[in-house]
């Protein structure tokens, strides 16, 4: 007995201690799972390290139009060109020490030195030399008649500009970047603009409208791209996003997106008040569950489902959390997906606005983002279960555990006045010794 | 007056309020009266036609004459009759420490009007006085001798009840509960395949014990929590000793305070009981039937465990036996309860029906005035003899109190004391409890037969003897035509005994006299 008394005694600190930072400890600790709760599991990709941290380059830069490509000063445009390239936001001061560098640029750019620099700064020096090339082919070869004739004027302007800088082509480039204020036809039909986009203006064209069109609109030119013509420049705007994105990583910030509101958000803010002790009707508002629905004009996702999360064990519920988000994120995919490839195959290639060309470049990218999207789908099958399955699994759990829990404060309860009735009846004082006043 | 229970002294009070009652009742209701100087006039007249029989012509006697002592003792009679009805006495209801019930909770409760003395006459206080302090005698003489756990006559079946009611705790702290539930659902199960040298009959036990042998085994396995700090079961495991010994120690101070009233001489370990018995009761909470009443527990996220442990205990308990004889009602998850229920009736079935039966005596014994008044004065001894053989119950059962508990405590329940004594040990937990339940359902039908059963034989011998008198001494039938016309005048409770005592006292008188009646010829 004394062994038993010191041995408690000894704990009872160190017990405390471990638990002090632990609350309660109740079935919701429960780390074990039943065979059946490996179907909450969820094994995609949480994010993509290559194609998260490796970001397309911003294109909004101003590539020009009607190059002389046989006079072009490899060292002049280098320069230029890095100066535009490697600035801070990629580079950091790296980029600086390259500007500092630049007398010896030429020779760095066949340098190994050079190489390894770029290379370091994942950007390859024959991707640069490239892409100036390309796109001074992709204009030389521009032959768009709707731009023809400002294409014209705006390549004698640079012609001889470019005569004047000897060779360098960015600097002739700046300088005619406002030779011609003449505007082309809308494509959106609409008389003529200065500006026109491939997506913004057949959007305007088809009456897309609205907080819910804007939404397409910007996946449609995250995904594709939006093409601008404008004042003798050709430019890509890639819409709020700033950089392409391509179905899949769209998917995977959906994901992340939803986890975070879910599990990180909604969730948490219910377990933080009590779990399933608090009121989950006033403590998520309508806004919460829109929020967790996308572009959906309905909630996905309803309070009893929250509160089933609540009463699951941690474990589980974490589980389950992520599955859920990744149901809802997949739901919320296919809604977008769906109406992005109906915008592109139903109004950017039926446009008559638009130039033949253009048109021709909307049938093409409708129908590469058609096969990403379906890819996307077809691999990520493995990965997702149907948002409705996913809900009645999380809410026949929780409705397990609730029974559980109610059948226990029954019990306590009934426990409580079976004791009180015992107390009485054992020591109802008619022995002479044991009266419940006593006691 | 002693009643080593209120149950018992309930009645008894009750038995002297009909006492005093029925002394009132008699001596102012003029037909009662009428009734006694009828019965008593009957008698004296027919003394007198006895006596003088031998002096009237043939036609007038017939039967036995009657002697001067005759007359003594019809005045005797009278004068003993009187005496039952002359309020001088004290009585008052005792424990055998000789302190008055009044003042229990129980009987204040229970009990309107209550008095700590009532008014009785003289010849009842002698009767009852001497009855109760020679059985007092007896009874202590046994309860001394034969003492093995506790007095009983002190502290009525204390040693049961307190293990009884030790073994009836339920877990009523949330936490508690939780802490069980987690600890036998995530730790259990991984651990029992690892018990090899664990003790084989009790191994779940091994699990709450202090330095037990699969404490290395519980070190190993985390236990998730929110804040994502990581605790093991071993951690868990000690949480809910002390927990489970701190909430053991709330109910020990009841048990532990009653204990202290009643000199318990067994020796055992009150928290470690406690704590047995509480987690016994906690795994049949959470259990329900499943097949042959071995139970599962469906309600906990894993049931392995507790359908190993019910299994487990229902070859080795008292559980099993019953469901083989069908009476699944002392099962299932209001076991606990329910047994302890049981037993709180079988405390006080044995008591009830002796106080009842005191309380008719009690309440009965102005009412023999009227066969005293015919002449019947032996029937005071009758009730004498009836009332002493009740009280002798209580040596009775004393006795076989101090037999029960010696069988109960049997080597295999002290080793189980000794187990309990070690730490936490559900099986001895469950063999004690069982046994003592076992052994006091016994005791309690035991009692309703050792001791009623010579007081009917003797009641019935006496009493039936006195009321069906030899033919000789039957009544004319003239005298049983006035008895019965008499008789029917009389309404109320007093009809039967009144008409009864009239009859008895006038076929006494008559046979007293020697009055021989005629038979009448059947023409």
């Amino acid at each position: 007995m004394k062994n038993f008394l010191s041995f408690f005694m000894a704990f009872v600190a160190m017990i405390s201690t471990v638990f002090a930072n632990n609350g309660n400890l109740d079935y919701r600790n429960v780390g074990t799972l039943s065979p059946s709760d490996y179907l909450l599991g969820s094994h995609g990709r949480a994010k993509d390290p290559v194609f998260d941290e490796y970001r397309t380059i911003d294109l909004n830069l101003d590539i020009g139009l009607g190059a002389d490509c046989g006079r072009i000063s490899i060292e002049n445009t280098m320069r230029a060109a890095l100066k535009n390239i490697l600035d801070a936001r990629y580079l950091g001061d790296m980029g600086k020490d390259i500007m500092a560098a630049s007398p010896m640029l030429l020779t760095c750019y066949f340098s190994p030195t050079w190489c390894s620099i770029l290379k370091h700064s994942r950007i390859q020096s024959n991707f640069l030399a490239q892409l100036r090339m390309n796109q001074c082919k992709a204009i030389d070869s521009y032959t768009d008649s709707k731009v023809s004739e400002f294409y014209e004027q705006r390549a004698e302007c640079v012609r001889k500009a470019n005569q004047q800088s000897g060779g360098n082509f960015e600097q002739s480039m700046e300088s005619c970047k406002n030779y011609l204020d003449a505007d082309i036809s809308d494509w959106s039909g609409d008389g003529k603009s200065p500006e026109n986009r491939l997506i913004e203006s057949t959007a305007k064209w088809a009456g897309f409208k609205g907080a819910s069109a804007d939404r397409v609109v910007n996946l449609t030119k995250a995904f594709i791209g939006d093409t601008i013509i404008k004042r003798g420049s050709l430019t890509i705007d890639y819409g709020p996003h700033r950089v392409q994105l391509t179905p899949r990583t769209y998917l995977i910030d959906v994901k992340k997106d939803t986890f975070a509101k879910l599990c990180d958000g909604v969730v948490k803010k219910i377990i933080t008040q009590g779990g399933y002790r608090s009121n989950v009707y006033k403590l998520i508002s309508d806004d919460d569950l829109q929020n967790l629905s996308g572009g959906a004009d309905h909630q996905l996702i309803d309070r009893q489902t929250i509160l089933s999360l609540a009463y699951l064990p941690h474990n589980k519920r974490n589980i389950a959390c992520k599955k859920l988000s990744d149901a809802l994120a997949m739901n919320v995919f296919a809604d977008d997906m769906g109406r992005t490839i109906d915008f592109a195959s139903s109004k950017l290639t039926t446009n008559p606005h638009l130039p033949t060309k253009r048109q021709d470049e909307a049938v093409r990218k409708t129908r590469v983002l058609k096969d990403q999207i379906e890819m996307t789908l077809a691999l990520e099958k493995q990965n997702s279960e149907p948002l409705n399955a996913v809900l009645q699994q999380i809410n026949k759990e929780g409705e397990k555990y609730q029974r559980i829990v109610v059948d226990e404060e029954m019990q306590i309860d009934r426990g409580h006045e079976v004791s009180k009735r015992l107390d009485y009846l054992f020591f109802d004082c008619a022995d002479g010794i044991g009266c419940h006043k006593d006691f | 007056m002693f009643s080593s229970t209120a149950y018992e002294a309930f009645y008894s009070i009750i038995g002297l309020h009909f006492h005093e009652a029925s002394i009132k009742i008699i001596t102012s209701q003029a037909i009662l009266a009428g009734i006694l100087a009828l019965t008593f006039g009957s008698a004296f007249f027919f003394a007198v036609w006895g006596y003088f029989k031998r002096y009237l012509p043939g036609v007038f006697g017939g039967f036995r004459g009657a002697s001067l002592g005759t007359f003594v003792k019809l005045i005797a009679s009278f004068l003993l009759g009187v005496s039952l009805l002359k309020v001088g006495s004290f009585s008052n209801v005792r424990d055998h420490k000789r302190v008055s019930w009044h003042g229990n909770d129980y009987i204040a409760t229970k009990v309107i009007d209550l008095q700590e003395q009532y008014k009785v006459s003289f010849l009842f206080d002698v009767l009852t006085q001497s009855a109760e302090e020679v059985a007092n005698f007896m009874g202590l003489v046994v309860d001394k001798l034969f003492e093995k756990s506790n007095s009983e006559l002190h502290a009525p079946s204390a040693f049961y009840k307190a293990i009884m009611y030790a073994g009836s705790v339920s877990i009523e702290d949330q936490s508690l509960r939780s802490l069980i539930d987690l600890y036998s659902s995530e730790c259990f199960d991984k651990v029992i395949p690892q018990l090899e040298v664990a003790k084989k009959t009790d191994k779940i036990s091994e699990f709450f014990r202090p330095y037990g042998v699969v404490d290395e085994a519980l070190k190993g396995i985390k236990i998730p929590t929110q804040s994502g700090d990581e605790i093991t079961c071993y951690d868990l495991k000690e949480k809910v000793q002390t927990d489970l010994y701190n909430y053991s120690r709330k109910i020990q101070g009841k048990v532990a305070k009653y204990e202290e009233n009643i000199s318990l001489k067994v020796r055992r370990d009150t928290i470690n009981e406690i704590s047995s018995s509480a987690l016994n009761n906690y795994f049949n909470e959470k259990a329900e039937t499943y097949w042959l009443n071995i139970q599962k527990g469906a309600e906990v996220p894993s049931g392995g465990f507790a359908k190993f442990l019910l299994g487990w205990k229902r070859v080795t308990s008292w559980d099993g036996v019953l469901s083989l004889f069908g009476q699944e009602d002392l099962e299932g998850a209001n076991l606990t309860a329910e047994r302890a229920l049981q037993f709180n009736e079988y405390l006080k079935r044995a008591p009830h029906l002796k106080g009842m039966v005191k309380l008719f005596l009690i309440a009965a014994f102005p009412w023999l005035i009227f066969f005293i008044f015919a002449g019947k004065w032996k029937i005071v001894i009758s009730w004498w003899a009836v009332y002493f053989s009740v009280l002798l119950w209580t040596p009775l059962w004393t006795l076989l109190y101090h037999l029960m508990t010696t069988i109960a405590l049997s080597t295999d329940v002290m080793e189980a004391f000794g187990r309990l004594n070690d730490g936490v040990s559900l099986y001895s937990s469950e063999l004690i409890t069982n046994k003592i339940y076992q052994f006091y359902a016994i005791y309690s039908w035991l009692q309703l037969v050792i001791g009623p059963l010579p007081t009917m034989v003797l009641a019935w011998g006496m009493f039936t003897g006195f009321l069906s008198d030899s033919q000789q001494e039957s009544a004319p039938e003239g005298i049983s035509s006035a008895v019965s016309v008499v008789g029917a005048t009389v309404t109320g409770g007093a009809t039967a005994g009144v008409g009864a005592g009239l009859s008895a006292g006038a076929k006494t008188a008559a046979g007293n006299m020697g009055y021989k009646p005629s038979r009448v010829s059947a023409k």
